[in-house]
């Protein structure tokens, strides 16, 4: 990589790999900020409505299958869980186990995804989908209230849904240079910063299962279609 | 500088937060199918705040990290909280503000779009 040093992974800009990573590291959780505000906004949104609408969230949520969430939930949990162990085996220097536990995160992911096509099919053929075709069996006074919910439920996690496919991109292109031979125990800053960013869509799904999924569980209707 | 360049995390702590984070979220399915009236809804979001600090402090390593990191995170929970705060000062209010122009006004007169 670098020509001037010989065997050094530190860009000429940078005074030592120390610097180079607390800069990385910082980068990334300057993204990370935004992020958490595009996502505090629509949380916010949430708030709003649902402050408005109280009753037609609580029964448009007992339409949500709370066991598809809750798998999801548990999925991307331990996907965290294995991408901790990537970056662990980057920082031994640790090729193979670098490729496993990526591989490992990527299939998890893409089970999260999976179970999300599922749901999200299931909402298009019970009329879930806001607008001209939506068909709300409860209370009339709560169809609108309703709409809103799904609106919400449906940006909110399609928004999510296309940080996991981002993710999984990242996976893809750090699996593919650690197939390479581009890191080493002194440097494997990137696979860090997709380690933070993995954890940062985990931890926007920790609270959009009990907000989206769980309001209307205690209902007699709760628990799915 | 070099305090956190390695720092030596027992792996034991990452399997511990793995656990904890199972347990918290079978406890929040657990207690959202109890009916605690205004209750539900506060209970599931410590449990998830709960959940959250446990992945930011351990998995993303703030717990470990320069305080340059953490301040940005600090920052950005901050304003979070700010542009809440804003809004619902806004929202919880407006029933209580009489004579003024409104979209949401009970007054023929004062309700404007």
């Amino acid at each position: 990589m670098s020509d001037s040093h010989a065997h050094s992974s530190v860009h000429h800009h940078f005074f030592d790999a120390e610097q180079q990573k607390e800069s990385a590291t910082l980068g990334m959780w300057l993204l990370l900020a935004t992020e958490i505000l595009l996502f505090g906004a629509l949380f916010t949104a949430y708030a709003v409505y649902r402050n408005a609408n109280p009753e037609a969230f609580m029964h448009a949520s007992a339409r949500m299958d709370w066991k598809m969430g809750g798998l999801n939930t548990l999925v991307l949990i331990v996907s965290s869980v294995t991408m901790v162990w990537a970056v662990l085996s980057a920082e031994k220097g640790n090729r193979k186990g670098v490729l496993v536990f990526l591989l490992l995160t990527a299939i998890f992911g893409a089970t999260f995804l999976v179970v999300k096509y599922f749901e999200y099919g299931h909402h298009i053929h019970g009329h879930d989908v806001p607008g001209p075709y939506f068909q709300w069996s409860g209370d009339p006074k709560l169809s609108n209230g309703a709409q809103i919910f799904f609106f919400l439920y449906f940006f909110m996690t399609g928004l999510h849904a296309l940080h996991m496919v981002v993710g999984l991109g990242l996976l893809a292109w750090m699996w593919i240079t650690a197939y390479w031979g581009k890191y080493s125990k002194e440097y494997y800053n990137p696979i860090e910063m997709v380690g933070l960013y993995w954890h940062f869509v985990d931890l926007v799904w920790i609270f959009l299962f009990p907000l989206l999924y769980l309001l209307g569980a205690h209902l007699t209707e709760g628990g799915g279609h | 500088m070099s305090e956190h360049a390695h720092p030596t995390i027992p792996k034991w702590i990452y399997f511990a937060v793995l656990a904890v984070l199972i347990v918290g979220t079978i406890v929040t399915v657990l207690t959202a199918r109890l009916d605690l009236g205004v209750w539900n809804t506060p209970v599931a979001l410590a449990i998830a705040v709960f959940k959250a600090s446990l992945i930011i402090l351990y998995f993303m390593h703030i717990r470990f990290s320069s305080w340059l990191s953490r301040t940005i995170v600090i920052g950005s929970f901050f304003f979070l909280v700010v542009m809440f705060g804003l809004t619902f000062a806004d929202y919880f209010t407006r029933h209580q503000v009489h004579g003024v122009p409104s979209l949401y006004s009970a007054d023929p007169l004062l309700k404007q779009r």
